[in-house]
């Protein structure tokens, strides 16, 4: 209203809320006085003083009455009743430590993994790039439905392309990653190394730490040996130095001049970056051939006023008109993404939100659980409400009263369920660290305040679903008389054993839709996990090498470089065979184009591709990937001999399908400009896993590594034992070839694999562990209600049993309102279910949801044995009562 | 016991208003007031008084000071504020509408 009124009004308020006791008091003088002088007056006209007192207080009707309208008047009432019923609140947590303790525990155990998960969720999906204005800026993905590729770099051609687009983009950048040594300070080390274009830092609008970042007012070549360095480069490997700036640092034999140390929080999507050099992709020699690789990043900043769509669709015309210029690797649509939607990986997204769908399903089973004990003790407090009633309190009243004590649960179960949080994001920090990527983020992850916020909502919610609710359906909210009727409690649990019932059937549903979710996803994941391999990981060590092309600069160099290597690995004691090879399966190699047999005719485009291996003679050995046909590379193979190949089984049976492919032509293409190189077929191999999660056989071609050689390698060796004691000599033997090559993990084969899958069977681990605390949460839940619904009908197990019943018809009885319950709920949780695996196999896995039909069976048989396993108990405490006890219980 | 049906509903507030108007007075003095000058006519009861007065109070139309009476008690003497002066005006005004149009309806000569 105005201000003119809240001046008289507010202190009012104020004073009616810090001295309602001073109120309460005047207003029992004013009253007081009003008596004594109406009295005073009817004595005054000749009533008798008793008769006076009386008709005073006629005239005035309820005192106590009058007074509560009185102080309804000063509209702060609720705040004071508000304050009555915490306290009182308070007195019932203590009286019943049993139910308290359950409540909380059920509550801040769904609250708790909520904000655990939330946390996660925040950190990996909502927290936003530290950069400046960042939904405006894009990265400009590739994809390519034909070959089902997504997210891949542009080439250096495209790049180009768009940039040269004044009017598309504010400012467009590239960014191609590298490995390169980094030497000069203790053992060389690989980091990894950003080429920028120098604009980069200005379009993401981040300023150095200390020093400065490239410009774009100083050339090319006066930048061209300067690096900006990552805050962690600095700290490890430059001692934090103050004075770094004006340093050098060796790259590859190429010494470069530090500029500047970029922030802590500053990175490259999920790979931290060590160094940053300037690179204009433009003014570089370039084959033709290196134009076409797809290794750059392309960021960019929206236009203001422009959307994404719309910068999508002109960035597809402009690569179009490219595509009819230039007839290369055709196929290929840009994909226009926000910057945070690009540095999440789909798997990742898709991971986070199953698992924040799955503990938003706990909580809504933690809360029926909690609304059902909630109802019972409303039914235990019928006489309570009904005096309360009586003596004047409305039903809004009362039904503030309840969400006070409500709240009070609220707060103690979401205080609790913090601090589980706090312990479940500790544990999830540790788990989550099984990839680089994956560690950055979770050793980021930490119970901030909009995780606070989350978990103060989420504890209000559920106040609302578990307390008020409730109350709202709750009979005992009208005024129906208990005080007069001694069979009213026994008429009033009709409907209250109903509701619960209600509670039940939906906490029943939702455990078997929990369990079809999580059983479906464990199911898909768990057959990646087992998918073929194809090779024998055990007692492999692998170490990767990747040689600086200043130092070897040529192919004869770098052939030269591993054959050398590999002749002193051999010699090491403990090795049975060693070998090198470009790619270990598993790790999605590059796709070599190739043709079969005599055809020449294909266009690029449609030639198909196979996974190219580019391996030393005894990696069939090693890797003990059996040679079923013809024989494997050796020795005689070299950058001399005839050009030789070892196809796999898929390849022969689809390429050569009625022939011996042993003696035949293949045709391989490195790049797609390159010409091909037929290579006659010497062997077959059998088939190996490309790539994690792959379900069928991919072709792959295998070829002597020194006829195509290359800059990085891995070395693989079969040792006896303990493969990892030979880390020690493998790298002694690369140092004493060149002191300044860095060496990658050297790591037993078994963790290169198991790396890649522990994401997923973490998030296994997890998926399970939330089914059962589901399912637990949803027995306790039969079992209360099956128990309070026995208890309910002593009275008339008793009467049953003073005529006749039997005992086995009693025990049927509580235990097929057990059995009711649990068809029903898995009834509708059935239909849920279905649902549920449909959009799981459709988001997730997109072939078949057949295999959640399984699921389907399998969770309504664990819920419905929980079921009856919940009204045994029950069932069997029934037919012990005593006819004459029940008949008496009230 | 109260009889709404005696006062024509939210009339009571402006009632109290413009008795007020007319000098500070203790509840107990306005019920006199009220069935004084109404002639008995308008019967307000002391169990609906009190919280009108509360009411009227909290909105900010009246204001309220404890005071020696002239019988030497101390009592809560009510008076009216600008505020409620102003509000007074407006209920007034709307009542003289109200009723006259009521008036002239009832006034209405049959065919």
């Amino acid at each position: 209203m105005r201000p003119e009124h809240w001046l008289y009004t507010i202190p009012l308020r104020l004073r009616s809320l810090f001295h309602w006791a001073q109120a309460d008091q005047e207003l029992d003088d004013e009253l007081r006085d009003h008596l004594e002088r109406k009295t005073e007056e009817y004595v005054a006209k000749g009533m008798a003083p008793e008769e006076a007192r009386r008709r005073v207080r006629l005239d005035l009707g309820g005192m106590e009455r009058v007074k509560e309208e009185c102080r309804d008047a000063r509209r702060v009432t609720w705040f004071q009743d508000f304050v009555q019923d915490i306290r009182y609140g308070l007195r019932i947590l203590r009286k019943s430590p049993g139910f308290a303790s359950t409540v909380i525990l059920t509550l801040g155990l769904g609250i708790g993994m909520n904000s655990a998960i939330f946390t996660v969720a925040n950190g990996f999906l909502l927290r936003e790039p530290p950069i400046t204005d960042p939904s405006s800026v894009v990265m400009v993905t590739m994809a390519n439905p034909s070959k089902r590729l997504e997210r891949n770099p542009a080439t250096a051609t495209e790049f180009l392309a768009l940039r040269g687009e004044p009017y598309l983009f504010d400012d467009t950048a590239a960014l191609q990653l590298d490995n390169l040594p980094l030497t000069g300070r203790g053992d060389p080390e690989s980091v990894t190394v950003a080429r920028v274009t120098p604009d980069y830092f200005a379009l993401l609008g981040v300023p150095a730490r200390m020093g400065r970042i490239f410009g774009p007012d100083m050339t090319q070549a006066e930048q061209k040996f300067n690096a900006i360095i990552s805050f962690d480069l600095w700290q490890r490997t430059f001692g934090a130095d103050p004075g770094i700036i004006g340093k050098t640092l060796t790259l590859a034999g190429q010494i470069y001049t530090v500029i500047g140390v970029m922030p802590d929080q500053f990175k490259y999507a999920f790979v931290p970056c060590a160094v940053w050099i300037p690179d204009s992709f433009d003014v570089r020699p370039l084959s033709s051939a290196q134009n076409e690789q797809r290794n750059l990043n392309i960021f960019a900043r929206l236009r203001p006023g422009r959307t994404l769509r719309e910068a999508q669709v002109q960035t597809n015309a402009i690569l179009e008109r490219l595509a009819h210029s230039s007839p290369t690797d055709k196929g290929w649509v840009a994909n226009v993404l926000t910057l945070q939607d690009a540095l999440v990986e789909e798997g990742t997204r898709i991971a986070v939100l199953l698992l924040m769908g799955v503990v938003v399903f706990v909580l809504l089973i933690a809360c029926a659980n909690v609304a059902g004990m909630f109802l019972a003790r409303y039914a235990g407090r019928a006489m309570e409400f009904d005096v309360r009633a009586a003596l004047g309190a409305g039903r809004l009243r009362l039904i503030q009263q309840l969400l006070g004590e409500s709240l009070l649960f609220a707060l103690f179960g979401g205080t609790f369920g913090l601090l589980l949080s706090y312990w479940g994001v500790h544990l999830l920090r540790a788990k989550l660290s099984f990839n680089a990527e994956t560690a950055w983020l979770a050793g980021k992850l930490q119970v901030d305040s909009r995780v606070f916020i989350f978990t103060c909502a989420t504890s209000f919610l559920t106040v609302l679903l578990f307390g008020v609710l409730p109350a709202l359906t709750s009979s005992k909210l009208e005024i129906q008389s208990t005080l007069h009727s001694s069979g009213g409690t026994r008429s009033r649990g009709r409907r209250e054993s109903r509701l619960r019932g209600g509670f039940v059937v939906g906490q029943i549903a939702l455990t078997i839709m929990l369990i079809a979710a999580t059983g479906t996803s464990i199911q898909l994941v768990i057959r990646e996990i087992r998918a073929q391999l194809g090779f024998d990981p055990q007692g492999v060590l692998c170490a990767s090498l990747s040689l600086p092309s200043s130092k070897y600069p040529s192919v004869q160099t770098q052939a030269a470089f591993f054959s050398d290597l590999l002749q002193r690995i051999q010699a090491l004691p403990g090795i049975q065979s060693a070998a090198v090879t470009q790619e270990i399966p598993e790790s999605f190699p590059r796709r070599l184009a190739f043709e079969p047999g005599a055809d020449l005719a294909s266009k690029p485009e449609e030639r198909p591709q196979a996974g190219g291996y580019f391996v030393s003679p005894d990696y069939f050995r090693v890797m003990r990937i059996p040679i079923l046909k013809g024989r494997p590379f050796s020795a005689s193979d070299s950058a001399l001999s005839a050009r030789a190949s070892i196809v796999n089984e898929s390849l022969a049976k689809q390429y050569f399908p009625n022939a011996d492919p042993i003696g035949m032509f293949i045709r391989t293409y490195a790049d797609p400009s390159t010409a091909a190189v037929s290579r006659q077929i010497v062997g077959v191999a059998a088939d190996v896993i490309d790539r994690v999660g792959q379900r069928q056989s991919v072709p792959q071609i295998y070829v002597p590594f020194t006829q195509n050689p290359m800059s990085a390698m891995r070395v693989v060796l079969r040792v006896n034992g303990d493969s990892t004691t030979l880390a020690a000599p493998v790298r002694a033997s690369v140092w004493a070839i060149d002191k300044d090559q860095p060496i990658g993990d050297v790591q037993a084969m078994t963790q290169v694999i198991g790396a890649k899958g522990s994401g997923d069977r973490f998030l296994t681990g997890l998926l399970s562990a939330f089914a059962s605390i589901a399912l637990g949460l949803a027995t306790i839940g039969i079992f209360g209600v099956v128990a309070y619904i026995a208890a309910q009908r002593t009275h008339e197990i008793g009467v049953r049993m003073a005529l006749g019943a039997q005992k086995r018809d009693i025990f049927q009885l509580v235990l097929g309102r057990g059995i009711f319950l649990a068809v029903t709920g898995t009834a509708v949780g059935l239909i849920g279910s279905f649902v549920i695996i449909r959009i799981l196999a459709s988001v997730a896995y997109s072939d078949s949801w057949l295999h959640g039909l399984l699921i389907l069976a399998i969770a309504p048989a664990i819920v419905v044995s929980a079921a009856l396993l919940a009204s045994g108990i029950p069932a069997r405490r029934a037919i012990r009562v005593e006819p004459m006890v029940a008949l008496r219980y009230e | 016991m109260s009889k709404p049906s005696d006062l024509v509903q939210g009339t009571l507030d402006m009632l109290l208003l413009k008795i007020l108007a007319l000098e500070p007075m203790n509840g107990f003095a306005v019920s006199q007031r009220l069935k004084q000058v109404s002639g008995d006519v308008l019967q307000v009861s002391d169990g609906s008084l009190y919280p009108s007065l509360h009411k009227l109070e909290q909105e900010g139309w009246i204001t309220a000071e404890w005071k020696t009476s002239e019988y030497g008690r101390r009592a809560k003497y009510y008076s009216l504020t600008r505020l409620g002066r102003r509000q007074l005006e407006k209920e007034a005004d709307n009542w003289g509408r109200l009723s006259s149009a009521i008036s002239r309806v009832i006034k209405l000569k049959e065919a």
